[in-house]
């Protein structure tokens, strides 16, 4: 229709022109007026009657002016920018009510937008490269689940998977990360993140080099490997200053000499968000290092597979699962023992979607982000509420402006909408600070992570989608907070409100809904927050089985080609030296003692065939004197000293557990085992410890073998010297003891084992905070509601007094009044607290540790503690409306 | 209240054709007099209100304007309709009486149950 278009045009052109057009209108208005006046003259009435009943006849002007301008114009340009400035000038007449409201929406929506941000960089950001889509992650599984992070493959099953997907895909490798020593001119001097990858790997990410080359195929096939590396683009801007000679040049990394060859593109930090890799190696040129290539035994390789397009996953997926079933009946059970066949025989691959890379760090955080992320939605819902109210309350101080307007002709909508943009323009701005607040507060979320080995490189510069984010929050909060109270206040109806000037209005009853159910919102957030703290204490306080306090631990580390005899004598130097110092009282080693990982095996106990063998046995190579150092209690026997470190004849400690399944009630001191890894070796059980959770608090206690054979390791040392004092000590007794070995990190074990909770730490810490700022923010709302309703029932309770009432019972009425609110509130709360109590216990599981189901003892505490709050900021007003002075109030009105 | 402006945005759109095509060109009074004479006491408006259908229908180019001299010799603005006005009545009407006539019948229809 030509028509609708030239009336756009027209309404277009009608904005710049409003000046003109209005003087038009009031031209042709004012004439009609004269020839109504003067027809009205002519049958006989007065001037003054004719000009009455020819603008009765006409209508208002104003509204006319008003609706003719509404009609012929767009609503939006100057309407828009004119509310926007009356907004302002709006907020700056009320500077507290807008304090207040800017500084809730503020934290509402800067707690959104650090969560979002946090999992948008971790978890749901696609990779830096060009088709995000097409990249699967090729994954091992089983029955009992995915090896998710832990999907490794050796590289003749790398090479069969490339031959195998070649006409659908492209399969290529990385290795996993790993802190690694780097360093130029032939000296070792920081830690970095290096990764080797196939030659592939760039050009199938396309990622391309910013100078230089990047790895290509051909640097990757030749076995003994091409010592070549490719520089991330921060690393040469931080360590090279974007240095265009350090191409050609020679690093060191992991002591291994590489030629640089290029710099990758910025932006590029490899595959893993959360991981930044400074280098990459090829594959060969490692594995030929460590000596590693053609065994298809050692799985080190992690692969992904980028599908061309319009290939089907689950087709790709089948045919990995045949081919992975071919090479390991071909190559891998001819020479496999039964167990670990059986374990071939069930696992599986899995082709899964990698587009935000293999997220192995996100995916750690991923169930406490999304449940922070639910905490600080229902944190803004709260604020929202608050806002609402105190909106509702405003309206209703400026009931007569609104009714002004609208007896001067703005239509109803134009009244609603005049109001909402004040809201939006108050939430606009509380989302400018909350986005400043987040900004900060995502950096201290990051820095309450757990350190990791690797540097964590979260790309948290806020992006687009993270301001998309915070915008769209923005307006949700507004259309939540501000379009009811909107719309409400262009209700009203006229003749009402012009007459009476300051009625007490039925906002009451909106305004207590709101109440109620900030107060049912807060209430599962402190019972969640409570459940978090609770699993956080248990954890803490549950029996490791050792003692981490006073200890400090510290790797160290030696140059490639150090003999492994020269290690050993410098380990036991060290230690003796250690020992020698007052005030240290004992230092020794092993390999892992608490963590992640470990070794485990087979167990044969000699005479006792009837238990038969048993694979799942943890074996924890100890130093002399380890138990004593970390404080392992011995039930029976004697512990490992250092004259069993020679083997003979071979012994070993077990544990508890151990000894409980093998000899029953029996004694395990004097008993004979035959472990799995050393067929030959048979060894005398000289002592029974506790039990201890080597590997969590969480994992189950392990039936242990303890031997004294020699692997290195870390050190502990146990002492009563101030940290400082011991750091020095050791620094220098390594020292002395041997130059070649190199002191890491000197740690307080402590801090490795609440490593170990740092995610329910921060579950914890985090979940408090905003069940606090919730129910600070309810209370905030509501001593404001009650405040305002006091001060409007002045009189009323002036005449209460008059009549004879006490102060008291206008005390008690208001908190009657207020109770039946939080009553009802809290009672509503209760119900969704057990919905997210059964939530977090169930579908979530894995977060709570050592909680009953239904701790009534929380439920209570949390219900008190809200209602007691809730009471304290309803007294303070009540209180003030017991003091009202009934003379004052009654001459008031 | 609110229904009757609803019915009257369409209508008097149609009304306000009807009287230019039928009295050559008129200023806002003369339209409105000429409504409040056909309609009689059944369409009881703000004689106002005529220019905001004037405005509609002006930016849709279905009525031109000018600017001219009253009978009392005041500066007036003369309305009139254009071709493509003509066109929009002839069609209006059209879909008008079909309507009208669907329902009549239809309310005839009751009656006679």
């Amino acid at each position: 229709m030509f028509s609708s278009f030239h009336r756009t045009l027209a309404r277009i052109r009608a904005v710049f022109h409003s000046n003109d057009l209005d003087r038009d209108l009031v031209l042709e208005l004012e004439s009609h007026i004269q020839i109504l006046v003067e027809q009205h003259i002519r049958k006989g009435a007065s001037r003054e009657e004719a000009q009455r009943l020819a603008r009765i006849e006409l209508g208002g002007i104003a509204q006319l002016r008003e609706a003719h301008r509404e009609v012929r114009a767009l609503p939006l340009p100057d309407a828009v920018l004119q509310d926007i400035r009356f907004a302002f000038r709006m907020l700056r007449k009320s500077p507290g009510f807008t304090t207040v409201a800017v500084f809730t929406l503020a934290l509402g929506i800067g707690a959104n937008t650090a969560i979002f941000s946090l999992l948008h960089a971790s978890l749901w950001s696609p990779l830096p490269v060009s088709d995000p889509k097409e990249i699967f992650h090729l994954m091992r599984s089983s029955s009992e689940g995915d090896f998710a992070g832990e999907s490794s493959y050796s590289y003749p099953l790398f090479q069969q998977f490339s031959k195998t997907a070649a006409p659908f895909g492209e399969v290529f490798a990385t290795e996993v990360v790993g802190p690694r020593k780097f360093g130029l001119n032939g000296v070792s001097d920081q830690r970095i993140a290096g990764e080797a990858v196939s030659g592939n790997f760039f050009s199938v990410l396309n990622v391309g080099p910013i100078v230089g080359r990047v790895l290509e195929p051909h640097d990757d096939n030749v076995l003994g490997g091409n010592h070549v590396a490719v520089l991330s683009y921060a690393l040469w801007r931080r360590r090279f200053q974007a240095d265009t000679s350090i191409l050609g040049k020679t690093i060191l990394y992991d002591e291994t000499p590489y030629t640089v060859v290029g710099v990758a593109r910025p932006g590029f930090f490899g595959i893993e968000p959360g991981e930044s890799v400074d280098v990459w190696v090829p594959t060969t040129a490692v594995a030929a290092d460590r000596g590693w290539h053609p065994d298809p035994n050692l799985n080190w390789l992690r692969l992904l597979v980028l599908l061309h397009r319009g290939v089907d996953p689950a087709q790709a997926q089948a045919i990995f699962k045949a081919a992975f079933r071919a090479h390991v009946a071909d190559v891998l059970l001819p020479s496999a023992s039964p167990r670990f066949k059986q374990m071939l025989m069930a696992q599986h691959i899995t082709v899964r979607p990698a587009a935000s890379g293999l997220a192995t760090t996100g995916r750690e955080y991923e169930k406490p982000l999304l449940v922070l992320f639910a905490v600080v939605v229902v944190v803004l819902l709260i604020s929202c509420a608050n806002i609402a109210n105190l909106i509702l309350a405003r309206n209703t101080a400026r009931r007569h402006e609104i009714m002004v307007r609208l007896a001067l002709g703005a239509s109803r909508a134009r009244v609603a909408w005049q109001l909402f943009t004040e809201n939006l323009t108050l939430s606009l701005f509380g989302a400018f600070v909350g986005v400043l607040l987040s900004v900060w507060g995502t950096r201290v979320l990051v820095s309450l992570l757990p350190p990791s080995p690797v540097p964590m490189a979260f790309n948290l510069q806020p992006d687009f989608v993270v301001f998309g984010f915070t915008a769209a929050a923005a307006v949700a909060t507004a259309v939540l907070f501000g379009l009811g109270p909107a719309l409400r206040a262009s209700r009203e109806r006229l003749e009402m409100s012009l007459q009476g000037g300051r009625r007490v209005i039925a906002s009451a009853w909106s305004g207590r809904l709101l109440l109620a159910g900030q107060l049912a919102l807060s209430l599962p957030l402190l019972v969640g927050a409570g459940l978090f703290v609770e699993t956080l204490h248990n954890l803490k306080s549950s029996d490791l089985g050792f003692h981490a306090e006073n200890v400090v631990t510290f790797d160290l580390s030696s140059p490639k080609g150090t003999s492994e005899e020269r290690v050993r004598q410098a380990y036991a130097e060290i230690k003796q030296r250690l020992e020698s110092h007052p005030g240290v009282i004992v230092a020794s080693w092993t390999p892992g003692v608490y963590g992640d990982g470990g070794w485990s095996g087979s167990a044969d106990v000699l005479g006792n065939p009837s238990r038969g063998k048993d694979d799942d046995v943890g074996l924890i190579p100890a130093g002399p004197g380890l138990f004593e150092c970390i404080g392992l209690g011995l039930l029976q026997g004697r512990y490992l000293n250092s004259q069993d470190q020679s083997e003979k004849p071979p012994v070993a400690v077990v544990n508890e557990s151990f000894a409980r399944h093998y000899f029953g009630s029996e004694s395990a001191i004097g008993q004979h085992i035959k472990l799995g890894f050393e067929p030959q070796v048979v060894r005398e059980i000289v002592g029974v410890v506790r039990d201890a959770k080597h590997y969590g608090v969480r994992a189950r206690v392990w039936r242990m073998v303890y031997l004294p054979v020699w692997q290195g390791g870390s050190f502990f040392v146990r002492s009563n010297l101030n940290p400082q004092v011991l750091s020095c000590i050791i620094r220098a007794d390594v020292a002395a003891s041997d130059k070649v070995l190199q002191i890491d990190e000197i740690r307080p074990f402590e801090a490795v084992v609440n490593n170990m909770i740092s995610q329910e730490r921060l579950t914890a810490l985090l979940s408090s905070v905003f069940g606090a700022l919730a129910c600070l923010i309810a209370a905030i709302g509501l001593y404001g509601v009650v405040a305002y309703s006091v001060s409007r029932r002045a009189n009323e309770f002036g005449i209460r007094m008059a009549l004879g009432a006490q102060r008291g019972d206008i005390r008690t009425l208001v908190l009657r009044q207020t109770l039946a609110v939080i009553l009802s509130g809290v009672a509503i709360g209760i119900g969704g607290a057990l919905v997210v109590d059964r939530l977090l216990s169930s579908t979530i599981n894995g977060m709570l540790y050592g909680i009953k189901p239904t701790d009534v003892s929380l439920f209570m505490g949390s219900t008190v503690c809200l209602v007691g709050i809730a009471l304290f900021a309803a007294f303070l007003p009540a209180r003030r409306a017991s003091r009202v002075d009934p003379m004052v109030a009654l001459k008031y009105e | 209240m609110e229904n009757k402006t609803e019915i009257l945005r369409g209508t008097l759109d149609l009304m306000v054709l009807q009287a230019l095509e039928a009295m050559g060109p008129l200023h806002g009074y003369g339209i409105a007099q000429r409504i409040e004479q056909i309609s009689g006491e059944s369409l009881k408006m703000n004689q106002g209100t005529v220019y905001l259908c004037l405005v509609r229908l002006l930016q849709k180019r279905w009525i031109k304007a000018e600017w001219g001299t009253s009978e009392n010799n005041r500066k007036a603005r003369f309305y009139s309709i254009s071709k493509a006005g003509q066109k929009q009545l002839i069609e209006e009407t059209e879909n008008w009486q079909r309507v009208s006539g669907t329902i009549g019948r239809l309310l005839r229809l009751n009656e006679t149950r």
